[in-house]
């Protein structure tokens, strides 16, 4: 059970880091001075990480059936 | 909301460093100037004395407070699962390197963070932490160590404590030197009333300062406290697991295992003193506070 929560806890927080990220890039983009050095190099603004809300709910797991194989 | 108080701590703690800085250059011309005869050279040499305290104190805290606070590192991921797999979270989303691991052997919940710089950092927890608190409190309070950790904040602790140490030595050297009468040189014409006022201004500097100092210590480690709760929530976007795991801590019996002189780096005060609130000495807010401030965001 640990292992499933890291996993998906895991994914949760890259997936911040990500979008907290790009929210700083796309604010650093945008405001002064750093917009002149963008306009420059040609720095443009990312998107944001976005998930579909039927991949949001948890997955349903069940380890009755695999009691069975063992 | 969140953001704004990141801003002001980061603020107010830039004024107490500033003002510490402040007493010990005073203090060293005070002394400078009742002994020495030059206020300048009082300056300079008790910059010195601080510089060398710093650079012990840097040198060679970790593994001393390790050892003060009875802690055990762990070094595979199977002897803590979960606290290893938090840390991991929460170095990651706050980008900072891993931390090594210790457990204090203590049935009362608490944890504090060290190191001096975040590739060097040590997050220690006891086991009364593990077994009291659900993953999602777990988190709030490992969240609040990597922010210490983020923040600089042990750096800071050392230097202000470093600070504090170089204080004291220039104020037992000031009053062992007026013990053994070595005043100033009195066979000047110092009998005005200015030469009187600046003596009498110099060995009150000299009693009020390591007071002044304490203050100064307790009121950054009060401002971090608030500061590392703040970012711990900007981490695990959830108020509720700190608060939660805040009331439990503070609703603990004292700790066994640890150091009085780390008490201040603990997430709440191990030795639960009781303070009244706005208490100029304690070295944590009060927890009520603190919940006050989570709920807020």
């Amino acid at each position: 059970m640990e292992e499933l929560t890291n996993t998906e806890n895991k994914i949760a927080y890259s997936r911040q880091l990500y979008n907290s990220t790009v929210a700083s890039l796309n604010m650093k983009v945008q405001s002064f001075p750093a917009n002149l050095v963008a306009k420059v190099h040609h720095f443009q603004q990312e998107a944001y990480l976005e998930v579909p809300e039927e991949e949001k709910t948890t997955p349903k797991v069940n380890f009755d059936d695999l009691n069975g194989d063992k | 909301m969140l953001y704004e108080q990141i801003a002001m701590n980061k603020r107010r703690t830039g004024y107490v460093m500033a003002g510490f800085a402040a007493l010990v250059v005073v203090l060293g011309a005070a002394l400078g100037d009742l002994f020495a005869g030059s206020w300048l050279a009082g300056c300079f040499w008790a910059a010195i004395v601080t510089a060398i305290y710093m650079g012990l104190m840097i040198a060679n805290s970790t593994n001393v407070v390790m050892d003060l606070n009875h802690a055990q590192e762990i070094h595979s991921v199977d002897q803590a699962p979960q606290l290893w797999h938090l840390i991991e979270d929460m170095a990651m989303v706050g980008q900072v390197p891993m931390p090594r691991v210790f457990i204090i052997d203590d049935p009362s919940p608490n944890a504090f963070a060290t190191g001096n710089r975040p590739e060097k950092s040590v997050v220690a927890v006891t086991t009364g932490l593990l077994e009291r608190l659900n993953r999602e409190e777990l988190e709030g309070v490992i969240g609040h160590e990597i922010s210490h950790v983020r923040n600089y904040d042990i750096r800071l602790q050392t230097i202000a404590l470093a600070l504090s140490a170089a204080i004291s030595f220039l104020v037992n050297l000031a009053s062992n030197l007026m013990w053994f009468g070595a005043g100033r040189r009195d066979d000047d014409d110092d009998n005005s009333a200015g030469g009187i006022l600046q003596l009498v201004v110099s060995i009150l500097l000299i009693f009020l300062a390591p007071l002044a100092a304490s203050i100064a210590q307790m009121a950054l480690s009060r401002n971090r406290e608030y500061l590392a709760d703040a970012s711990s929530v900007e981490l695990t976007r959830n108020p509720q697991g700190l608060i939660m795991a805040l009331r439990k801590i503070d609703d603990s019996e004292p700790m066994q295992a640890a150091d009085p002189s780390s008490a201040a780096m603990y997430i709440g005060d191990p030795f639960k003193h009781q303070h009244k609130i706005g208490d100029l000495f304690a070295t944590h807010p009060p927890i009520a506070k603190r919940i006050e401030r989570l709920e807020k965001m």
